[in-house]
């Protein structure tokens, strides 16, 4: 009581500001308890933080869909990625659509490692490869329905690779339904090649080829 | 109750005063001031007609007074002032709730204790209280604990637990596989799991058949610069002690 009596004493003037303090305060008790961040990157750099590793020396690319933007850093040699969606008050926090989900995290690139993503139907990866100035990623499923193995190939991406080894690109599969439990899409198989065209690098999940 | 005099002078000073949330307590204040103004001057023999008179001449002009209490009551800043109590008081109310709710698990979880129930399972041969702390990231880790049972499992106890205020994401952690070794470079790979519920998580990881003669435990845990290393000394009467 003796405290209220205080600050009811005070000028108009000091209170606004105690109580801004005030507000700010608990504010950013909240947004540090709640897990809210001001950018998509800021959420990346927590996460790292939280799964030790990184962090991210840069980031290379930040893909924006709707409230949605997936953020994609360059760890080392490798890649750093996690999906983010922007709150009703403007902060970010980690998800996708306002909801949980798992995150890439690290991902270790041994030589060309893509990456499909089914939230944002995007393509992403990283070259260690020295010579290689392009990759083709061949992105689909195992079909688990059938009996063994029977992939399912979706799309044929080619991307140049930039000068951090990274390359990206968003891929339009309008008639997948990647709601499905069924379909989990990969890269399948991904080539690399120098300037004159010659494949330096391929791996295939389809021919067990690592 | 005031005449309809005094009510008609406050009602025409706080028709100025542009800041609504004010006008109340302004015409409370006039009124009250003016009423005194009336007790004092009846005391000294007047009429209450003239009391009043008296009083309405003493306060001067009306209009005059509002404008002067409308600057007095600046609106944008009684605005903001109004705007930033009502948001201050909800967010203190709303952080008292959870405060509350949440800190009565919070103690219970900081002064928890281990699970027993392996003990009532099997006999302690020997336990190591080892303390080593540790820091990875914004993360404490403590190991606190090794016990041998005489069914032939290790229990290595740990704790962990998120700096306050730490601004990082928080992800569950385990010591895992090929953490655990002894001084013959024989890996093992632990079950259990933890108790968490608060701020600290209880971590306890078993090892079944761990051999007897086991002289060490080494926990080493490295990735992506992140180290945990400790030799902890097994055995009746083993006593460890943290590197300096």
């Amino acid at each position: 009581m003796k405290l209220i009596n205080k600050i009811n004493s005070m000028s108009r003037k000091r209170q606004t500001v105690l109580y801004i303090i005030i507000i700010l305060l608990i504010g950013a008790c909240y947004f540090v308890a709640d897990s809210s961040y001001a950018s998509p990157e800021a959420v990346l750099y927590a996460c790292e933080k939280g799964l030790h590793y990184g962090p991210s020396e840069k980031i290379l690319h930040i893909e924006r869909q709707g409230t949605n933007a997936l953020v994609i850093g360059k760890c080392g040699d490798s890649l750093s990625s996690v999906t983010a969606y922007r709150t009703g008050i403007g902060t970010w926090k980690l998800g996708y659509d306002g909801g949980g989900t798992g995150v890439e995290g690290y991902t270790d690139v041994n030589g060309i490692t893509a990456v499909f993503d089914r939230n944002f139907k995007a393509v992403y990866g990283m070259s260690n490869v020295e010579e290689a100035e392009r990759v083709k990623v061949v992105v689909g499923y195992n079909d688990y329905t059938d009996d063994g193995k029977d992939y399912v190939i979706m799309a044929e991406i080619n991307l140049p690779v930039d000068s951090d080894g990274f390359f990206f690109n968003s891929v339009t599969m309008e008639d997948v339904d990647f709601k499905s439990e069924d379909i989990w899409p990969e890269a399948l198989e991904i080539y690399g090649y120098d300037e004159d065209g010659e494949v330096v690098y391929f791996t295939s999940v389809i021919d067990g080829i690592e | 109750m005031p005449s309809p005099e005094i009510n008609d002078f406050t009602d025409k000073v706080v028709k100025h005063i542009k800041f609504f949330y004010d006008r109340d307590s302004v015409k409370q204040e006039l009124t009250e001031h003016m009423e005194d103004m009336i007790d004092d001057y009846a005391m000294e023999g007047m009429s209450e007609a003239e009391a009043v008179s008296m009083a309405l001449i003493n306060m001067g002009e009306a209009d005059e007074i509002g404008r002067e209490l409308n600057a007095a009551h600046n609106p944008v800043l009684g605005t903001i002032w109004l705007t930033a109590r009502t948001v201050a008081v909800v967010i203190v109310i709303a952080a008292a709730i959870s405060i509350v709710s949440n800190g009565i698990n919070a103690v219970q979880n900081i002064f928890g204790e281990y699970d027993n129930t392996h003990s009532e399972k099997a006999n302690i041969v020997y336990s190591v209280e080892v303390g080593e702390k540790f820091i990875l990231d914004d993360m404490r880790l403590v190991i606190d604990e090794v016990i041998y049972y005489d069914d032939g499992e290790l229990e290595v106890r740990y704790r962990t637990w998120d700096k306050l205020f730490s601004d990082s994401i928080y992800w569950t952690f385990e010591l895992g596989r090929n953490c655990f070794y002894d001084e013959n470079g024989n890996t093992y790979l632990g079950g259990g799991g933890f108790s968490g519920g608060g701020p600290i998580n209880r971590h306890q990881t078993y090892f079944v058949d761990f051999p007897s003669d086991a002289e060490k435990l080494i926990v080493d845990y490295d990735y992506q610069g992140r180290s945990i290393y400790c030799e902890i000394p097994l055995g009746e009467g083993s006593v460890y002690e943290a590197d300096k």
